[in-house]
């Protein structure tokens, strides 16, 4: 784990500028929402994924989550087809904030074009929080 | 502002309160706090030794968070011995907090997406009608159709947040049920306003209702109706007071409408077995006087046993969604919440209906904390049940 503001962050996956995490599975991506993004979002009230066998484009928004005044989008971080969604956090989004690495999104199996080179590293990661924490201070 | 204010400035509104206190004993906010500067009166106070005696220039931090910490429901307004017009004092006081650099940052970020894309969210208002696309079929004359009688206003709420989009889900369908000559505004709607007015940005609404008047007056629109009770009473009480004229089409809540085409036969529901309550929301009840059209609405559905909370009415206890407080202050929102669902829940009801989605997001958030089993949904959610084939 790597501590970057007042998060922990896994070493092993990789981080998208929308806040959320993404683990490279043999044949599948799963992604989530990061803790930095819920301490930006607050409580999750309701969330709202696409179902699975949609396609979905890398950067594009698939879903939603909402909590309190503010709905924010969820965003594909690769192109290809749903194949899971955690039906567990639709019913109960407030899990999210108990332990968001846990509670995933969904999963993604890629198109065969995988393009994951916008996504960022941990030290990467660190570099780009670190000064965004510096410009909302 | 109400019909009957006779509001001139904040400083000398802030003269007028003889301290009698009949504030406190409905302030949701006070039951939370429960200090003497949470209350109106405590509100007053201290406006009236800036502003009215200048013994002080600024609003210190607590003094502002007092202000932020209001719902805005109208209750204070409703027990004032001295009729002030404490809505009115209220705005403007947010409007001091905004001109001394000291209102909140959830208040700017609500301007600034206002103004930006002329709705609260950060997407683009032509995205308003993306709800639509969880109906099996979107209707054609959706968008801006010429010729339409009535336009749903459908606000930022529903528009945007898909746990909300259920409402105009079944308020299109039971338009359509009834054979209403209806559309909606499409990217062409901007916010009514309200989030400006509780955020002391007063001065930007006139943009908003402009827009908003004249392209309702330019689609030929007989009867404009929305689902959001603060939208309703921005829509009938302040948008008149800014165009300096009434608004030349009529302005009805959506229960006011369906409690209208039910009457005429339009609308038949079927029997459905449950035990309702109502939470009558504070822009709609207290603020607006509209009460027996929901009323109607669910004792229209034959098999419903239907019970009243002990608050209710012009009495109602707010859900604390209003006022920008959920921003400001989401603990505190939260916990008037909580009282409210306590409340609910010794009715025996097993569904609780309101006719705004604000009420009913906070409801069912306070439900689910409180493992409370009551299912909470709009009035035109529960007609659309009784209704659909």
């Amino acid at each position: 784990m790597v501590r970057i503001g007042d998060w922990d962050f896994p070493e092993d996956l990789l981080y998208d500028r929308h806040n959320q995490w993404i683990a490279n599975l043999d044949n599948k991506i799963r992604f989530g929402l990061t803790p930095y993004g819920l301490a930006i979002t607050g409580d999750v009230l309701y969330l709202a994924l696409p179902e699975a066998g949609a396609v979905v484009e890398k950067g594009s928004g698939c879903g939603s989550l909402e909590a309190g005044k503010w709905v924010g989008r969820i965003y594909a971080p690769v192109s290809g087809r749903i194949v899971q969604v955690n039906d567990e956090v639709v019913k109960q989004p407030g899990s999210i904030g108990k332990s968001p690495y846990s509670n995933w999104f969904a999963e993604i199996e890629p198109s065969e074009s995988l393009d994951m080179t916008e996504l960022m590293t941990i030290n990467q990661l660190s570099d780009w929080l670190t000064e965004e924490l510096k410009q909302d201070a | 502002m109400s019909a009957n204010s006779f509001y001139k400035t904040l400083a000398e509104e802030s003269l007028i309160c003889g301290r009698c206190g009949s504030c406190r004993s409905e302030c949701p906010t006070f039951r939370e706090i429960g200090w003497e500067s949470a209350t109106p009166r405590g509100k007053i106070s201290q406006a009236r030794e800036i502003f009215a005696r200048q013994q002080r220039d600024k609003i210190s931090p607590e003094f502002a968070k007092r202000i932020t910490q209001c719902t805005m429901c109208g209750a204070c307004t409703k027990n004032c011995a001295a009729r002030i017009d404490l809505q009115t004092f209220w705005q403007e006081l947010r409007g001091k907090l905004v001109e001394q650099g000291v209102a909140p940052q959830a208040y700017t970020a609500i301007v600034s997406n206002l103004k930006d894309k002329k709705n609260i969210t950060n997407f683009a208002n032509v995205t308003r009608l993306d709800w639509a696309e969880d109906m099996d079929e979107v209707p054609e004359n959706l968008d801006q159709e010429p010729g339409a009688e009535v336009a749903y206003f459908v606000g930022c709420v529903s528009s945007f947040f898909p746990r909300a989009a259920q409402i105009p889900v079944a308020v299109v369908q039971l338009l359509q049920k009834a054979e209403v000559n209806f559309t909606t505004m499409g990217g062409e709607e901007w916010c009514c306003g309200f989030p400006l007015l509780a955020a002391g940005a007063a001065g930007e609404i006139e943009e908003f209702v402009r827009h908003n008047v004249e392209t309702i007056q330019k689609m030929g629109i007989k009867t404009l109706v929305t689902s959001c009770s603060s939208c309703y009473h921005t829509w009938s009480h302040v948008y008149p007071k800014i165009m300096g004229k009434e608004l030349g089409f009529r302005v009805a809540h959506v229960t006011e409408y369906l409690a209208e085409l039910l009457q005429a036969g339009r609308l038949v529901p079927n029997e459905l077995e449950e035990t309702v309550t109502y939470h009558d929301p504070c822009d709609l009840g207290r603020n607006s006087g509209v009460f027996e059209p929901p009323r109607q609405i669910i004792r229209s559905i034959p098999g419903i046993t239907f019970v009243e909370m002990p608050t209710h009415g012009m009495d109602s206890t707010c859900c604390g969604g209003g006022g920008n407080l959920q921003g400001a202050d989401s603990k505190l929102a939260d916990a008037i919440a909580g009282k409210r669902i306590a409340e609910a829940a010794e009715t025996k009801a097993n569904i609780l209906v309101s006719a705004c989605q604000q009420c009913e997001q906070m409801l069912e958030k306070a439900a689910r904390k409180e493992k409370i089993p009551l299912q909470v949904m709009d009035v035109t959610e529960l007609l659309w049940m009784a209704v659909e084939d």
